[in-house]
């Protein structure tokens, strides 16, 4: 123990756990995000949007297992529902639960319901008649029960949504299109009215995905253009490194040098740190290991045709996503796979070998490709993958060098 | 017979004692696997783990000693419910499973899962049941964790559609109260799409195929376990270690058919390894593969087939063509199965050629459908004539290191490997040591009636010497027949140096069938039961230094006599094993002739046909240096060849 500490090795120790669920005192870091999180839902609510298995669902994690003062939580996983009926009444169930006086302080929603309200266990809320209690209405009284409820104890309401465009795909499948954008209409609506409730939505998908096909079937709501848009992206180098560190304690899996050892896999990930839980999990307890192995690793890990990591789906999706801008698209990308850092001159000269286009097409796809969590662009002007382990992959499946 | 006791190892009906006492490779992944199980019973870490490994890797095995060690740790049984789940029900909706794993709960915590529970929502509409059965399960939980035990992932996955997969990710979301042990025979869509619910959810392990020592130690615990004491001992042999290569070469490392042909290697007085094989061929490995080909799908198992009937490695391409569908119909397919271990590929520059992973698969298919056995039985003859390798070195080891005898027979191995290269080498080491003595000196001693059969034997052996550097074969000749004939122990290396210089005499004066009637005093010298691959090859070593022009005559009466000895897969070994002299890589024109001359008189022997593919695949490649040559062999002749050529493997 005394020499851990001399070597600065940490007594912490997590064991790895790639996707699965972590206790909140193995969520790392997020401590500045999340109360900048905070701060913007004392204005308005959040829509937290980024890649999948970035953290998202943890840092709901940790906001609900300490909550910011004068805030109370719900923490739903909006996948599993497969009707509005459901939905609404997992908003009034969760709050009854969590509010100061459970269902007695729900005024409104005992009013509809009757003396037996609520008190089946089912799928949907039935009316004293036995027929399903309207969605809406559920909602609604749901929402102004609460309301009341936390003015009397000067607090306020945060629903943390997580799967919602699994929600209103599910909806949409089994209810139809419009009752799904009748979801949408109303959580926007309801979290406009109601100034003491707010909702944080997330989800493995962007929502956008599922606006976009709704769209197509004539919806024309923007259920989340009052909501802030917060990028959680990966995280903080230090606290990357520090989970490399933790994990490979709690592994005990031996290295030539520690410190070395954990930067390399925390910046060769890009500081995601679910690609940290996997990669040291993919590491065989019986060597000690180096950089340079942990790099060999790591790539023959990433050239398995059959992984599970499926980056070719970065690939893939460019076709859809980019259709006759595909070959411009890969081009930047090739371009900065192996350069690392390029300022917006050294990618047009780099395209120019090879095509030759327009500097405002340039321009446009290179701020899709930042749009869509490929590239980002620094303050200093800089385009470079916002995921390092993605351009690893690049270069690895389209047989590319990096360049010093 | 106790052997076939060994057939009964399914896991599920085996005592977890037994389980725990053959386990081999997997210590470490079961032990991080109860780390985690404990961790999840004290904090709110959930764990979801998914082993990956084709039918009878071992995966049922992890997941009984899980269950077992849970159950012996009480404090860690006090903490965790244990649903394992029946392995051969699969659920299409997340509500059956949720009422499987209820069930399951019932059966093993019945006063803490009343079972009414059960009954209480049947009957109810699906969503309400779904509702109340997710709150009776939570609340009766308590604060424990759910250990779920569950196999065949990959069936489930099939069958739930993606809403039902939503359902059951966010209820362990909202409700963490499962960890989850799950296994599936290859990576699906489901868990390692990106667009797919549960992408990235578990954390997945290759269960690896075992290695020959792994498999080596099993069965060594299973013959402990089972007291059988034959099976033990034969292991110890050379022979029984050299049947476990053959084996291992054939079927890789999949743990259950060690235990299904473990027979093979078990049973001393079995002397026709091949007509047992053949048997086990019928009987079970064949029903075997084929169940593991009915659990692919309908193009894969197209693919496989067609796999099968291709000896060498294919490309994309051909595959569509015989199947008359597209190449990215195939070339998808391909990627599926080699996630499952069916198949393995090489890269040849741009193209991507691939093959069946598992020889024994291909062969026992073929088998099935030319109703010949012919190519099995030859290979498994051939195979079993390379593996005694170990015997020789045996040998060295009975002898005290650095002594004489000692070197002698490790230069003698390293002749195996290196035969001319070493040759230099082995004048040295056996070359006079003290002063060099003249001839007229070696005379001397040797005629004094007064010198003792050592020293006599030591002197002759020098002048023996003498003669071969100076090309006097006939002395060399002569004084090796004195050699041979002194009474001294038959073990001395003396002797068995005796006849190698005899034989190379023969085989500079032409004198063939001599040279050949060698062979055999050799191999008895040698200690080898019958003629063997060794004996065999110093004689061929001796050939290779004729001009090709005269290779005929002595080849031709070679065949002959080995033919009537019945040694043709020892010849063929031995053959193979001297394309591994850097000689004759140096000199791909000698390998060209010395390959057409064999290719000649030894075309109707069918013993000879694996190692004849060998010699002419790799003359081919010596000659033209391309990689792609070699891909004309299917893979575990093709592992041979490289192995001894000394081709890396990603020379392609
Ligand atoms: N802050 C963190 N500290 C440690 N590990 C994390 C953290 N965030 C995420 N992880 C790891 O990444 C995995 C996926 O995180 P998750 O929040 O479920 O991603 P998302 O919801 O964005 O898809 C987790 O199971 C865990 O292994
Ligand atoms: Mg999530």
């Amino acid at each position: 123990m005394v020499f851990a500490k001399r070597l600065g090795i940490p007594l912490k120790t997590i064991r790895t756990n790639p996707g699965g669920q972590l206790d909140p005192s193995e969520i790392l870091g997020r401590d500045e995000l999340i109360q900048r999180i905070w701060n913007v839902l004392e204005g308005r609510c959040v829509y937290m949007n980024d890649l999948r298995r970035i953290g998202k669902t943890q840092i709901m994690v940790k906001m609900k297992a300490e909550p910011a003062p004068g805030w109370v939580c719900v923490k739903r996983d909006l996948g599993r529902f497969h009707s509005a009926e459901e939905f609404a009444r997992s908003a009034f169930e969760d709050s009854a639960e969590v509010l100061t006086g459970g269902k007695t302080v729900m005024r409104k929603m005992a009013d509809l319901l009757g003396q037996a309200g609520g008190l089946e266990i089912s799928g949907v809320i039935k009316l004293p008649d036995g027929s399903p209690a309207p969605w809406k209405e559920v909602l609604q009284r749901t929402f102004q029960d609460i309301s009341e409820s936390v003015a009397k104890t000067n607090q306020r309401m945060l629903f943390l949504w997580d799967e919602v465009p699994f929600l209103i795909d599910n909806i949409a499948k089994r209810q139809g299109e419009q009752v799904a954008m009748e979801v949408l209409d109303a959580i926007r609506s309801f979290t406009q009215d109601f100034d003491k409730i707010r909702v944080l939505l997330t989800g493995s998908i962007g929502l956008h995905h599922v606006l976009k096909s709704l769209q197509q079937k004539g919806y024309m709501g923007s259920p989340l253009n009052r909501m802030e848009l917060v990028r959680p992206g990966p995280l903080d180098p230090n606290d990357a490194i520090g989970l490399a560190s933790y994990l490979l304690q709690g592994e005990s899996i031996r290295t030539d040098d520690h410190q070395a050892c954990t930067q390399f896999i925390a910046s060769s990930v890009g500081n995601v740190p679910f690609y940290i839980h996997k990669l040291i999990s993919r590491l065989p307890k019986s060597e000690t290991y180096s950089v340079q192995r942990l790099g060999q690793i790591l790539d023959s890990e990433l050239a398995d045709l059959n992984n599970d990591w499926d980056l070719e789906h970065y690939r893939v999706r460019l076709g859809e996503y980019y259709r006759e801008d595909e070959p411009l698209a890969l081009a930047i990308l090739d371009a900065v796979a192996v350069q690392s850092k390029m300022n917006f001159d050294r990618v047009r000269s780099a395209v120019a070998n090879q095509m030759t286009v327009g500097e405002e097409k340039l321009r446009t796809v290179l701020k899709l490709l930042c749009k869509d969590h490929y590239l980002e662009h620094s303050h200093d002007g800089l385009y470079q993958y916002y995921i390092a382990v993605i351009a690893r992959w690049w270069r690895i499946s389209r047989d590319l060098k990096e360049l010093e | 017979m106790t052997v076939s006791r060994l057939h009964q190892f399914s896991p599920q009906r085996t005592n977890p004692d037994d389980l725990e006492s053959i386990l081999v490779a997997r210590a470490s992944l079961l032990e991080s696997t109860m780390d985690k199980i404990r961790s999840s019973s004290t904090t709110k870490n959930r764990y979801h783990l998914l082993f990956v490994g084709q039918r009878g890797i071992g995966k049922t095995h992890m997941v009984a000693l899980i269950n077992r060690r849970v159950e012996l740790d009480k404090k860690l049984a006090s903490k965790v419910r244990i649903a394992w789940l029946n392995e051969d029900e699969t659920s299409s909706r997340f509500l059956h499973l949720l009422l499987r794993i209820y069930r399951s709960l019932s059966a093993r915590y019945p006063d803490e899962f009343p079972i009414q529970d059960v009954q209480s929502v049947l009957g109810m509409a699906a969503d309400d049941a779904l509702a109340k059965l997710s709150k009776v399960l939570v609340q009766r939980t308590k604060n424990h964790t759910i250990l779920l035990l569950i196999e065949n992932l990959d069936a489930h996955f099939a069958k739930f559609s993606v809403e039902e997969q939503r359902s059951w990710r966010g209820f362990m979301q909202d409700h963490p109260i499962f960890t989850t042990v799950a296994t599936a025979q290859g990576l699906f869509d489901g868990v390692k799409k990106h667009d797919e619910p549960f992408f990235g959810f578990f954390d997945t392990h290759h269960l690896q195929p075992l290695s020959v020592e792994q498999t080596a130690e099993m069965l060594m615990k299973i013959a402990v376990l089972q007291d059988h004491s034959a099976l033990q001992q034969m292991l110890n042999t050379p022979k029984g270690q050299s049947r476990l290569r053959v084996i291992h070469f054939l079927a890789g490392g999949n743990p259950r058919l060690y235990v299904l042909l473990s027979e093979l290697i078990a049973d001393d007085t079995l002397d026709d390894v091949v007509d047992t094989f053949e048997a086990m061929v019928d009987q079970q490995l064949t029903s075997y593969y084929q169940e593991r080909l009915r659990w692919l799908a309908p193009l894969q198992q197209d693919i496989v087939q067609v796999l099968c009937r291709f000896r060498s490695a294919v490309s994309v391409k051909q595959i569509a063509e015989e199947l008359f569908t597209t190449n990215q119909s195939v070339s998808s397919q391909l990627k599926e199965l080699k996630g499952f271990g069916y198949v393995a590929f090489t890269k040849v520059g741009r193209e991507t050629r691939y093959e069946l992973a598992e020889p024994l698969m291909r062969l026992v298919m073929q088998v099935k459908e030319t109703g010949s056995h012919q190519p099995l039985s030859l290979l498994v003859e051939f195979l079993q004539a390379w593996f005694d390798r170990e015997e020789l070195e045996r040998k060295r080891g009975s002898h005290v290191r650095e002594s004489t005898s000692w070197r002698y027979f490790e230069s003698a191995i390293d002749t195996y490997d290196q035969f001319l290269k070493q040759w230099p080498e082995l004048e040295r080491l056996d070359a006079p040591k003290k002063k060099p003595r003249t001839i007229e000196e070696l005379n001397a001693i040797i005629d004094s009636p007064e010198t003792s059969t050592d020293k006599k034997a030591e002197a002759l052996s020098d002048r023996a010497w003498a003669w071969y550097e100076t090309r006097d074969w006939h002395k060399l000749v002569s004084d090796s027949t004195l050699l041979i004939d002194l009474d001294i122990n038959s073990d001395d290396f003396r002797k068995p140096l005796g006849v190698w210089f005899r034989q190379r005499g023969w085989v500079s004066l032409g004198e063939f069938s001599k040279a050949i009637d060698d062979i055999p005093v050799l191999s008895s010298l040698l200690g080898e039961k019958h003629v063997s691959k060794h004996s065999l090859s110093f004689f061929l070593a001796a050939l290779t230094t004729l001009d090709s022009a005269s290779l005929d005559v002595p080849v031709g009466l070679l065949l002959e006599r080995v033919v009537k000895l019945g040694v043709e897969s020892e010849l063929g070994a031995a053959l193979v094993e001297l394309l591994g002299c850097e000689m004759l890589q140096k000199w791909a024109d000698m390998i060209k002739t010395w390959n057409a001359v064999w290719q000649r008189l030894g075309a109707n022997i069918p013993g000879l046909v694996v190692p004849l593919r060998l010699l002419d695949t790799a003359s081919n490649y010596l000659v033209t240096e391309r990689c792609e040559c070699l891909l004309k062999l299917p893979l575990e002749e093709r592992k041979l060849l490289m192995e001894v050529l000394r081709v890396p493997n990603d020379s392609f």
